[in-house]
């Protein structure tokens, strides 16, 4: 990853000053890093800007915030940073299967079997065989998976490498509770609907991903075929799941329009990923309501292409944002464990 | 500072209250924006300061500082009256950092600093539902015919105006104008008007508002060298928390005010970080050239000093910073302006920087400004609201 370096000049020029000033170390785990450094390496710099949760509370509290001749903006310049990651064009190209599954789908699949009606176990396979479901969809993952890592152990190299043990657990817990929203005593903008909702989104692709799980299990070990009835384990998972993306996304949402600072360069992104996270889910309602119905094909088939673009935000979209925010918040439990 | 103190008091007493800010919306508050800590007695260990900084200590250490040249009245007022203060703040809103702090028993610390803590006294005022009208400065007043039944002036000490030659680290606002308007209309002075509260920052900052991150230090592991490259103090001979002011004072004290300090990489690596970029250089010669200095005696001073030796040198210009003027109003117990014929004004009172010189003369200590301020305030704003509703 390399950043632009006039960005990566300003970012340095704004540290140094947060380093002198260290007004903010009250705040949260981003100053305390800041005022154990007195470089800004490239590496220090990503660390800083995956680390920082973006609540604006230091911003507000600025002495030297615009339109101070300063110009001190540590949340947009991090954001700037965390921008190189996840390029918008990048973003966009990945929406590429929303629209190109069903096209493929109605293209390559006899009208009268995409538009029959299938019912029963085994009735999406009659669309999208197993087989093309099963690898389009492991290949797009695990692809994203093993390019998001290499990312991560790149980031964790340059901000300093070494061995987190002993720290593991300090960092789950900050990962759980997002304990750096919490403004270390001046509560942040709307810090506790970011923290909900926030979770409430994780935890509904958790639920999606375990309904899959669940569901890969019944079809090679019990032999039960997808789509499975309304009461069983797949589908309350899914649906739950779906119902807390759509809570998590809202009122991310909601929490953005209100937000005081609007002034944000980095967040076509980050509303990329909501409106596909919303689609993942609303798509997958689509599909339970109306699976009996003649639509189920291209529902089916639309539904899998969100799904895969949402896999390939993993590596090139703000979805992967959640490795490098846990590893920053690694690295941060290491730094500050007593020796 | 004392002005929001003021108006959040006067209002609780009952009155109608509004300020006038000579500043725009974001840089509403003076100079309380640039503090981070304020000096606070007390009796025992409380969640926001360790350890026990009784108030007869604190009294007796204004009085040392100011040379026995402070208002005993004032000072013994400031002591009784801090007491709570702590309480009061938190109560208003403003909110302490207890974690992540050097041990400081005479200070606490606001948490996010003074901004933040201006934030919240806004944030108080404009629940009490006091008008504000920013960017309306007043340069004169006149005292027999006042635009309110009482008047508290809180426009500082004046160190942003005209008769000072430095940078002004503090608010540009503060230019004195009204305390010199009252003074020729009759208005006792106090503290000293040729005095000031002065640090070495570097040179390169801005002319106004340039706050904590412009003071340059680590003299004690270099040299500091004249316009001429010859050195004038010996580095190492103050490294507590006095070396801001002295070197302050010792560059003003220049027949050209302006010095550069000089490093060696070693030197560079034992410096705190910095605000502006070092200017770089691979041998004294061409540092030299770089800061306009003779070679020659950079040189004879590197070798003089003993501590700049290795390549390559590294260089920042510094020059004196100006915190706070030393010039004040002379107020009674309550905080009226007390005239030269030895009469008070009943309707206009003064708090803050504008009367902090009165207790301290010349001297500071770190935290005491905003003390002062916050404790004049609240007289302030009870007194005058006494006085309006009669």
């Amino acid at each position: 990853m390399h950043s632009d370096e006039t960005l990566l000049a300003e970012a340095r020029r704004v540290l140094t000053i947060c380093a002198v000033c260290d007004y903010c170390s009250g705040f949260c785990e981003v100053f305390r890093a800041i005022g154990r450094r007195t470089d800004f390496l490239q590496g220090d710099i990503n660390y800083l800007a995956h680390l920082c949760h973006d609540c604006g509370n230091c911003l507000d509290a600025c002495q030297y915030a615009p339109p101070h001749v300063f110009q001190i903006d540590p949340p947009q310049v991090l954001a700037e940073v965390r921008s190189q990651f996840w390029p918008p064009a990048q973003a966009w190209l990945c929406l590429v299967f929303v629209p190109l599954t069903p096209l493929l789908t109605y293209l390559l699949v006899p009208t009268e079997i995409l538009f029959g009606h299938h019912r029963g176990a085994g009735a999406f396979y009659a669309i999208l065989p197993w087989s093309v479901l099963c690898l389009g969809a492991g290949f797009v993952l695990l692809g994203s998976l093993a390019s998001l890592c290499l990312g991560v152990f790149r980031f964790w190299r340059d901000s300093g490498g070494g061995n987190p043990r002993g720290a593991i657990l300090m960092a789950i817990r900050d990962i759980l509770t997002l304990r750096n929203l919490e403004g270390g005593g001046i509560s942040c903008e709307h810090g506790w609907v970011r923290r909900w909702a926030h979770q409430a989104l994780v935890a509904g692709v958790c639920f999606c991903f375990a309904s899959t799980s669940v569901a890969t299990i019944y079809h090679h070990s019990l032999a039960y075929l997808a789509p499975h009835p309304y009461q069983s384990v797949p589908v309350l998972l899914g649906s739950g799941g779906g119902v807390l993306m759509m809570i998590g996304c809202a009122g991310l949402w909601w929490e953005k329009l209100r937000r005081h600072r609007r002034k944000r360069i980095s967040t076509a992104a980050e509303h990329l990923l909501l409106a596909l996270l919303m689609t993942v889910s609303v798509s997958g309602f689509a599909l339970l309501i109306w699976r009996d119905s003649k639509m189920m094909g291209v529902l089916l088939a639309f539904h899998f292409g969100t799904v895969l673009s949402l896999f390939l935000l993993i590596c090139a979209g703000k979805l992967g944002h959640g490795a490098y925010r846990a590893a920053a918040l690694l690295r941060a439990a290491m730094e500050r464990r007593p020796r | 500072m004392a002005g929001l103190c003021a108006a959040i008091t006067a209002r609780q007493a009952g009155a109608t209250v509004g300020i006038v800010e000579a500043s725009p919306q974001y840089m509403r508050g003076g100079n309380l924006r640039h503090a981070r800590n304020i000096r606070l007695p007390h009796e025992g260990p409380t969640h926001y300061s360790p350890g026990i900084y009784r108030g007869a200590e604190f009294e007796q250490e204004i009085i040392e500082i100011a040379e026995g040249a402070g208002d005993l009245e004032l000072i013994r007022t400031l002591a009784v009256r801090a007491a709570d203060l702590a309480c009061w703040l938190a109560d208003q809103g403003v909110v302490f950092q207890t974690d992540h702090l050097p041990y400081s028993r005479r200070t606490a610390f606001f948490l996010g600093g003074g901004k933040a803590a201006a934030n919240a006294l806004y944030a108080r005022v404009h629940a009490l539902g006091i008008d504000v009208a920013y960017e309306c400065p007043m340069t004169e007043l006149d005292m027999l015919d006042l635009p309110a039944r009482a008047v508290i002036l809180c426009s500082g000490a004046g160190q942003a105006g005209q008769g000072h030659a430095f940078i002004n680290r503090g608010t540009p606002f503060n230019c004195g104008s009204l305390a010199d308007n009252l003074i020729r209309a009759g208005a006792e002075t106090g503290g000293r008007s040729d005095a000031a509260h002065l640090v070495a920052i570097d040179a390169r900052s801005p002319p106004h508002d340039g706050g904590i991150v412009t003071r340059i230090d680590g003299m004690e592991v270099g040299m500091m060298v004249d316009q001429n490259g010859q050195r004038f103090a010996d580095e190492t001979e103050v490294t507590g928390p006095r070396r801001f002011t002295r070197w302050g004072q010792l560059v003003a004290s220049l027949p050209i005010p302006k010095a550069t300090l000089v490093l060696d990489a070693e030197g560079r690596i034992k410096v705190p970080v910095l605000a502006f970029p070092a200017m770089a250089a691979s041998t004294l010669d061409v540092m030299a050239g770089m800061i306009d200095v003779d070679a020659t005696l950079l040189r004879r001073s590197a070798e003089e000093c003993g501590r700049v030796k290795t390549a390559p040198f590294f260089a920042y210009p510094v020059a004196p910073g100006l915190t706070f003027a030393c010039h004040a109003l002379r107020v009674d117990r309550s905080t009226r302006v007390k005239m030269r014929d030895g009469t008070v004004r009943e309707n206009l009172f003064a708090a803050g920087a504008i009367m902090a010189a009165c207790l301290l003369n010349t001297g500071y200590l770190s935290g005491i400004a905003l003390t002062i301020s916050a404790v004049f305030g609240r007289i302030a704003g009870e007194a005058a609201a006494r006085h309006a509703l009669g």
